[in-house]
């Protein structure tokens, strides 16, 4: 079996640009072609983890942005699924709140920093409520646009069954609008981490975010790396988290994507082999 | 007895449907034909109660029709089955009334009816096109309709397996013999079917003519009777061949 074909087999294709890029990044600074002050050495940024973490500092920040982000997108997400369904399922309702909705959405979220600070202050309100902002939308359009896509020939199908109301909404439209409510859930959490750093950008004296700017304000560009990864690698674990809990649930869903995966397993050498 | 009475239908300015009037024995199939737009999944849409007729009434046993009902099952041309529950479940979304212990057994028996029984527990996008129009019949069967409405059911499907689902249809109907009305643009298919074929026409939908089918089931797709009443109701649709002087209209 070719080195490609075992790659892909075993799922590692992924790994083959990272690990090349960090070969250059220690190439870059073992041969002092780029300076340590600019970017420091893969070994500097892993001896900035291990300080940071001895001293328990890495805990503390992780922990306070790991429970603002996961306070603002529940706070986003609740009310982003209140509001998507009720301008989803109800015309009256949609005309009323969608078209306020869709002209807050065109304002850059982060233009609301300086409001939200003057209003709800310099601590966590401002910071909660600026990264539930941006949870809010993805959630808010995918559930009304998934409720509105629900396939009009499988409600008529329950309505001849004597399904209506609360039976109505359990037994088809909760189920139909699944798939996209997840999707809007994903996009909403990846907005809830950037904007974390927005919000931790805002005078804050805990967290990744602030890990960022304190390694730039003290010029220690290894806390900043290590920063950097670290939000690669929570914000990827958290969306593969929710991806896996999506599929569990969805698990009945034909989609593209599912479909595609088929393809590329058929398409896999290693396979044929085996059959 | 269901007696479609002086029903007609508009939409927004157009007259979809004339005045019909039918009236259906307990226990007759009867086929509808037609070309395209000629109202007649209209009026079976409103015979289901889902749509609401703008004159006119129809009466089912007595009592007037005023939006879906039990007694009345319906298959639609598409299967329309819910795609995250397995077929089984698929066939109990239609015993939301029974007692919960008894729908599953129902489920299980109507599915293994129409031959799906090893299938039960998959989900519907396993299933081929002409397994997910049986489990839609199973779907509408198992609550032991009355009356069983039927809007093109098999013209998605290939000529083979049109063919076994008619036969399933009319095995099911001799045990069950529920009332048939179903709308269909096959002429053979409505012909080898049913007790009586309408035929209607556009513009306004109506009925055009009717014909009583007084053959024997199975009746072979090749019978010559069968035949004879096809060439009519070409006539009828003025689909025939024509063999003479062209018509007028499309004369050059």
């Amino acid at each position: 079996m070719s080195l490609r074909a075992r790659l892909a087999a075993s799922g590692g294709a992924g790994l083959v640009l990272p690990a090349l890029l960090l070969a250059l990044w220690g190439a870059l600074t073992r041969f002092g072609l780029v300076p340590p002050n600019l970017l420091p050495a893969p070994l500097a940024v892993l001896r900035a983890f291990r300080d940071l973490w001895l001293s328990g500092e890495l805990w503390e920040h992780i922990e306070v942005t790991l429970l603002r982000v996961l306070l603002g997108f529940l706070l986003g997400t609740a009310a982003g699924t209140v509001v998507g369904a009720l301008s989803g399922y109800s015309v009256p309702w949609r005309r009323l709140l969608d078209p306020t909705f869709q002209a807050l959405r065109s304002i850059p979220s982060f233009a609301w920093i300086p409001l939200f600070v003057l209003w709800l202050g310099i601590f966590e309100a401002s910071k909660l409520t600026l990264i539930a902002l941006g949870a809010f939308f993805p959630v808010y359009l995918n559930t009304m646009a998934g409720i509105q896509q629900v396939d009009r020939k499988l409600v008529e199908v329950a309505r001849i069954h004597g399904y209506g109301g609360v039976a109505l909404v359990r037994r088809v439209l909760l189920p139909a609008t699944l798939p996209a409510y997840i999707t809007g859930l994903r996009g909403g959490l990846g907005l809830a981490w950037m904007f974390v750093v927005a919000a931790e950008f805002m005078g804050a004296s805990e967290g990744l975010g602030f890990l960022l700017i304190d390694g730039q304000q003290t010029g220690r560009p290894a806390n900043i790396i290590a920063a950097v990864m670290l939000f690669a690698v929570f914000g990827k674990a958290s969306d593969v988290a929710l991806a896996a809990l999506g599929r569990h649930f969805v698990s009945w869903q034909d989609s593209f994507q599912s479909a595609q995966e088929r393809t590329a397993d058929a398409a896999d050498p290693s396979r044929l082999q085996e059959v | 007895m269901l007696q479609i009475r002086r029903v007609s239908k508009r939409f927004e300015g157009f007259a979809a449907l004339g005045e019909i009037d039918l009236a259906v024995d307990r226990g007759e199939i009867t086929g509808i034909v037609g070309t395209s737009g000629c109202g007649k999944s209209t009026l079976l849409r409103i015979v289901g109660g889902l749509e609401t007729p703008s004159s006119g009434s129809v009466v089912l046993d007595g009592v007037t029709v005023a939006g879906p009902r039990p007694e009345v099952g319906l298959v639609f041309q598409e299967p329309r089955l819910m795609p995250w529950l397995s077929v089984r479940e698929n066939v109990e979304f239609a015993l939301a009334r029974h007692p919960r212990g008894q729908r599953r057994p129902l489920a299980e028996a109507a599915l293994a009816r129409v031959g799906l029984g090893a299938v039960a527990e998959v989900l519907p996008q396993a299933l081929s096109g002409g397994m997910a129009q049986r489990a839609a019949i199973a779907r509408a069967l198992v609550a032991r309709p009355q009356v069983l409405l039927l809007d093109e059911p098999f013209s998605a499907l290939d000529a083979f397996t049109r063919f076994g689902l008619q036969d399933h249809l009319l095995d099911i109907w001799r045990t069950d013999r529920p009332t048939m009305l179903f709308v269909t643009h096959d002429i053979e298919e409505a012909l080898v079917l049913s007790d009586r074929v309408v035929v209607m026409r556009a513009r306004p939908g109506r009925i055009h003519a009717q014909y009583r089918i007084d053959l024997p089931r199975p009746r072979p797709r090749t019978e010559a009777r069968l035949q004879a009443w096809k060439e009519r109701i070409l006539e009828d649709l003025d689909l025939a061949v024509k063999t003479d002087a062209p018509d007028p209209e499309f004369a050059i």
